[in-house]
């Protein structure tokens, strides 16, 4: 990938995307362990499949927002060799501008709102 | 957990990766592991959770197919982020992507794994496309580029159109040039130059190296017209091309090699040129050559104004335009000054007599009047070879579409997931761009060898330019562009068929094995009755060639040039001045070569048949008396010696040839050929009668008749001929006063021998050394390689030609015997029906060989239409063969019907030998 990606050309990421991020911020993942927990932050409005998920981190690989991980991690309780996914510093950067963008955009809408119900 | 109906482990996780395949190959190398994996950690999950089988592979399938739908229009999309209502038709974005490094080298690794379909598809293009390159190297050089000088395209040729009994075009005479030059205002420069073959004496006298070099006596400002400076030293002052002007050369840089050893001195020190010393003053820049291929010397022609002819049109004249002047302006020009021509140079032409001539100036550019009548037959060359790539693109073309059979179910499963069109199109032009390639440049190595042929043997044929014929740029160019259609074309066919792939009907079909290629079938049929088509279009050309070539191979020249060596030799004028000196060495050359053992039969003549020797006289016939102010009529005129027509075997029809020639004693006696007997006195003797060169006073009388010779073209009526002996009375020029008598000085000495002919012109060599050591011999060849020359361009052209439709040929065979074989793979299974229920095997093998003659038959009849209307352009190629001669165009269909019955019989035989108790086990 061109080092030359900003955050900014990426935004605004698909639902999808920002949970796949958002798992990825607390530590790598392999794939089902990505499907799980973002089915379980976002109260299970993200349930994606293997085909979607890996359509997703392709494109993400693509755009740096996302690595494989080379190590492998020893926590993990089973046995079986897998691939692991970390976030990188762009995908943070990115994921941060996203929701920056997502809250001014929150604010705005709630002051516009408070706005209608005064002058209602 | 235990009462989950456990499947296969590893099974299932195997059926998951297969399917995989669904997905583009580069997502699919990326991300399979990951998919596998995941897939297993969800089964487990699936298990945990008591999740049917079914269910989770219905939700595994749907997320595999639609996500690969997904993936596959996303690799056409070219950007991300278009909503998917606003993207274009997915096929032309495969375009770009077919093309991509990746896709291409996938492509090859899929041609690769057929090596024989690769190989054939590969070939038969490059056999294509070298044709259509190294033809159109041909085209290129000799008619697109520029002439190889500055500022080509202002450089004009001038000549006259006349309407005078035998002639059409005159060029420019030394009064016309004079009148052109001087009031002519649309040119920078008008120039005039005469190709001459001049002797070469030594600087130092050394008379063994005399020698004959092609020589041109141009006008002071031709190298300035041109815009081409001398290498060394200066060209031409003004003024230089004067009578009484200080006598000069120029050489080419070849001659200057040659003769000079390339030294720098050699400016100022003189050369002996026919007999008369001139300065060297400068030498022209290599490559320079003008206005014959060969000229080495240039000297200036001595012009005498007072005296210049206003009607010898001796001159080939150039110009160049001034800016902004166009070919039909400078024409006007000319038109305004040219009735000034008489006033100005009288030349005892009467005016009544000139406005006879409808004298018309007619200005073309220089490059089309060098090439002539050649850039025809270059065009109708690169047409047959263009057919031939297009036979050739249609049988690969059919190749893709025997090969898309095989892939059919593939593409329709593609075609069904949503994905096909596009993938089905990147694949096919991949493909195609890849043997495209690959054909391309071996067409570009085929068409190196065949343009290297093509210079080697065209310099023989007097093609013009054909040393500035090579693969350079254009070419190159051009092969590119000719193999990105060919990519193109050989893809259409497959990609427009897979639009309309029925999914339905190949998916039902793909279980049965049945013929669900018959619609595919007719396409390829389609494409075999183009390529008889096209291949009969080709074969008629050529046969009506052919024809043409064995008629003009039945005439017979007038005289039997076997046997017959020729040399030329030319007497100076400065040592030889006297038709007396002259005659004494011609007499003693003859008397001595006919001493020669293995000679025949010696004798001399001014102008050998079938050469670029020409002599034209306009003659008054004493009893046909023309109305006053009526144009007599123009004639060749040959000088003879006693002998000749018995040395060249041209039959004495009546009355009797000249007697020995005596200086002393000119005799007015002339023999005229057949043709000009019997275009006077038809079905009388012309013995006896009277005719008078123009402007002379002394009447000739015809003692002799004999048979027709062809002097200009064999593809010509044979020419009315007066032979004049060689020894005549001068006639001064602005005078009707009788001069002294006068004899050529240039002259071809013709010796009929039954010895070989190398030891002869080496023997006739030292004879005429002997007789003058500075009188070189030259042009020495047998007279049977000059009629034989006459025909060679026809004959090249034929080859030509005959190459060409014989790939047409064999490659619409191949197309035949590609669809019926494959016809017949495709039922093999009805044709064992068949014959299980009785039919004989000769019953089989027929119906499969008539279709393959129907399809013959079909294309046969569309190619004679096409035919018929592209051999129209032959006219004029064509000697005594009529563009839709009946014989030829019959002959041409029958062959092609017979290469269509023998391309199905094969599998027709293979039709035949089925087994009908294998088949229907099968």
């Amino acid at each position: 990938m061109s080092p030359r990606v900003t955050p900014e050309d990426l935004l605004p990421l698909k639902p999808d995307a920002f949970y796949v991020l958002l798992v990825l911020l607390h530590g790598e993942r392999h794939g089902y362990a990505i499907i799980r927990d973002a089915a379980e932050r976002s109260d299970g409005r993200v349930t994606l499949q293997a085909g979607a998920l890996y359509r997703l981190l392709h494109r993400m690989l693509d755009d740096g927002l996302v690595v494989e991980s080379q190590r492998r991690p020893a926590a993990d309780a089973d046995d079986e060799r897998r691939r692991y996914y970390r976030v990188t510093p762009l995908g943070r950067r990115t994921i941060a501008a996203d929701a920056e963008r997502m809250a001014s955009l929150a604010e705005a809408a709630r002051s516009a709102l408070r706005g209608h119900a005064a002058l209602a | 957990m235990a009462d989950f109906p456990q499947p296969p482990l590893d099974g299932e996780e195997r059926l998951y990766r297969a399917l995989l395949h669904l997905y583009p190959p580069r997502f699919r190398r990326s991300v399979a592991q990951g998919l596998v994996e995941t897939f297993r950690d969800q089964r487990r999950d699936a298990e945990r959770r008591g999740v049917s089988a079914s269910a989770f592979w219905f939700a595994s399938l749907r997320d595999l197919v639609t996500q690969a739908c997904a993936e596959w229009m996303s690799v056409w999309r070219p950007a991300r982020g278009i909503p998917a209502s606003d993207r274009e038709e997915p096929t032309m974005a495969a375009v770009p992507h077919a093309l991509r490094f990746t896709e291409l080298r996938f492509a090859a690794r899929r041609l690769a794994r057929v090596p024989s379909f690769s190989i054939a598809a590969i070939l038969v293009l490059a056999l294509g496309i070298g044709a259509t390159t190294a033809v159109f190297s041909l085209v290129n050089g000799v008619l697109l580029r520029p002439l190889p000088y500055p500022a080509s395209d202002r450089l004009v040729a001038l000549f006259h159109t006349v309407e005078v009994n035998g002639v059409t075009r005159a060029d420019q005479s030394d009064a016309s040039f004079l009148l052109y030059q001087e009031h002519a205002r649309a040119f920078d420069g008008v120039a005039v130059s005469q190709d001459q073959d001049l002797n070469l004496g030594a600087a130092d006298g050394d008379a063994a190296r005399a020698e004959r070099v092609a020589a041109a006596a141009v006008s002071a400002n031709l190298f300035d017209v041109l815009r081409v400076p001398p290498a060394q030293g200066r060209g031409f002052l003004p003024g230089e091309d004067r009578l009484g002007a200080s006598r000069v050369a120029v050489l080419s840089n070849g001659l200057w090699e040659r003769r000079f050893r390339g030294g720098i001195s050699v400016l100022g020190s003189h050369i002996t040129v026919d007999g008369v010393s001139r300065e060297i003053v400068g030498v022209m820049p290599r490559g320079f050559a003008y206005p014959s291929p060969a000229a080495e010397l240039w000297i200036p022609e001595p012009f005498d104004p007072p005296h210049a002819q206003a009607g010898s049109f001796n001159y080939r004249g150039i110009a160049r335009l001034r800016d902004g002047i166009t070919l039909d302006g400078a024409r006007a020009d000319l038109e305004r000054v040219l009735p000034r021509l008489l006033d100005e140079f009288p030349s005892g032409i009467p005016p009544s007599m000139w406005a006879q001539a409808h004298v018309r100036p007619v200005v073309m550019p220089l490059r089309d009047s060098i090439v002539g009548d050649l850039s025809r037959l270059l065009w109708i060359l690169l047409g047959s070879v263009s057919l031939v790539l297009v036979i050739a693109c249609a049988n690969v073309a059919n190749l893709f579409l025997v090969r898309g059979e095989g892939r059919q179910l593939e593409l329709a499963v593609r075609s069904a997931l949503g994905s096909g069109l596009a993938g089905i199109v990147a694949q096919c032009l991949s493909e195609s761009f890849v043997l495209a390639a690959l054909g391309g440049v071996l067409g570009v190595v085929l068409a190196l060898l065949g343009v290297r042929l093509a210079t080697s043997f065209g310099g023989g044929l007097g093609v013009p330019r054909i040393a500035e014929v090579g693969v350079e740029g254009r070419v190159l160019l051009f092969a590119a562009g000719v193999s990105v259609l060919c990519a193109a074309f050989v893809s259409l066919i497959p990609v427009l068929r897979a639009r309309r792939v029925p999914i339905a009907l190949v998916l039902r079909a793909a279980g049965r094995g049945s013929s669900a290629g018959e619609r595919r079938q007719w396409a390829r049929s389609a494409l075999v009755v183009a390529q008889v088509a096209l291949a009969l279009v080709l074969v008629a050309v050529s046969g009506l060639l052919a024809r043409s070539f064995a008629r003009l191979r039945e005439v017979r020249p007038g005289f039997e040039p076997n046997g017959i060596v020729m040399a030329r030799l030319a007497l100076p004028r400065a040592n030889y001045p006297t038709a007396a000196s002259v005659m004494n060495v011609y007499d003693r050359l003859l008397g001595e070569v006919r001493a020669l053992p293995g000679v025949r039969e010696a004798t001399l003549t001014d102008w050998v048949p079938l050469t670029n020797d020409h002599n034209d006289t306009v003659l008054s016939v004493e009893d046909h008396p023309l109305p006053p102010d009526a144009l007599p009529r123009d004639h060749f005129v040959v000088a003879a010696e006693a002998r000749y027509f018995h040395t060249m075997g041209i039959p004495l029809l009546a009355g009797q040839t000249f007697g020995a020639q005596d200086p002393a004693r000119p005799v007015s006696e002339v023999v005229v050929s057949r043709a000009f007997a019997d275009r006077y006195w038809p079905g009388a003797s012309p013995l006896g009668k009277r005719v008078r060169p123009s402007l002379s006073s002394t009447w000739y009388t015809i003692i002799g008749e004999v048979g027709d010779v062809h002097y200009d073209h064999l593809d010509k009526p044979a020419n009315d001929v007066v032979y004049f002996p060689l020894v005549t009375l001068k006639q001064e020029n602005d005078s009707t006063a009788v001069g002294p008598p006068t004899a050529p000085h240039f002259v071809a000495l013709l010796v009929r021998t039954d010895a070989a002919r190398a030891g002869m012109t080496s023997a006739v060599r030292r004879v005429v050394h002997a007789i003058d050591p500075a009188l070189p011999t030259y042009d020495e060849r047998p007279l049977a390689d000059i009629v034989s020359a006459a025909s060679a361009r026809a004959r090249v052209t034929l080859l030509l030609l005959a190459i060409a439709s014989a790939l047409a040929l064999i490659l619409g065979a191949v197309g035949i015997y590609g669809v019926m074989a494959y016809g017949v793979s495709l039922r093999q299974r009805e044709l064992g029906v068949r014959l299980a229920l009785g039919a004989r095997p000769i019953d089989v093998s027929r119906m499969v060989s008539r279709q393959g003659v129907t399809l013959g038959a079909i294309g046969v009849v569309i190619g004679i239409v096409c035919a018929l209307s592209v051999t129209r352009l032959l006219r004029g190629l064509l000697y005594d063969v009529s563009p839709t001669d009946p014989l030829t165009l019959v002959t041409t269909c029958v062959v092609l019907l017979m290469v269509a019955f023998l391309a199905s019989w094969i599998p027709a035989r293979r039709a035949a030998s089925v087994d009908p108790a294998e088949i229907l086990r099968s």
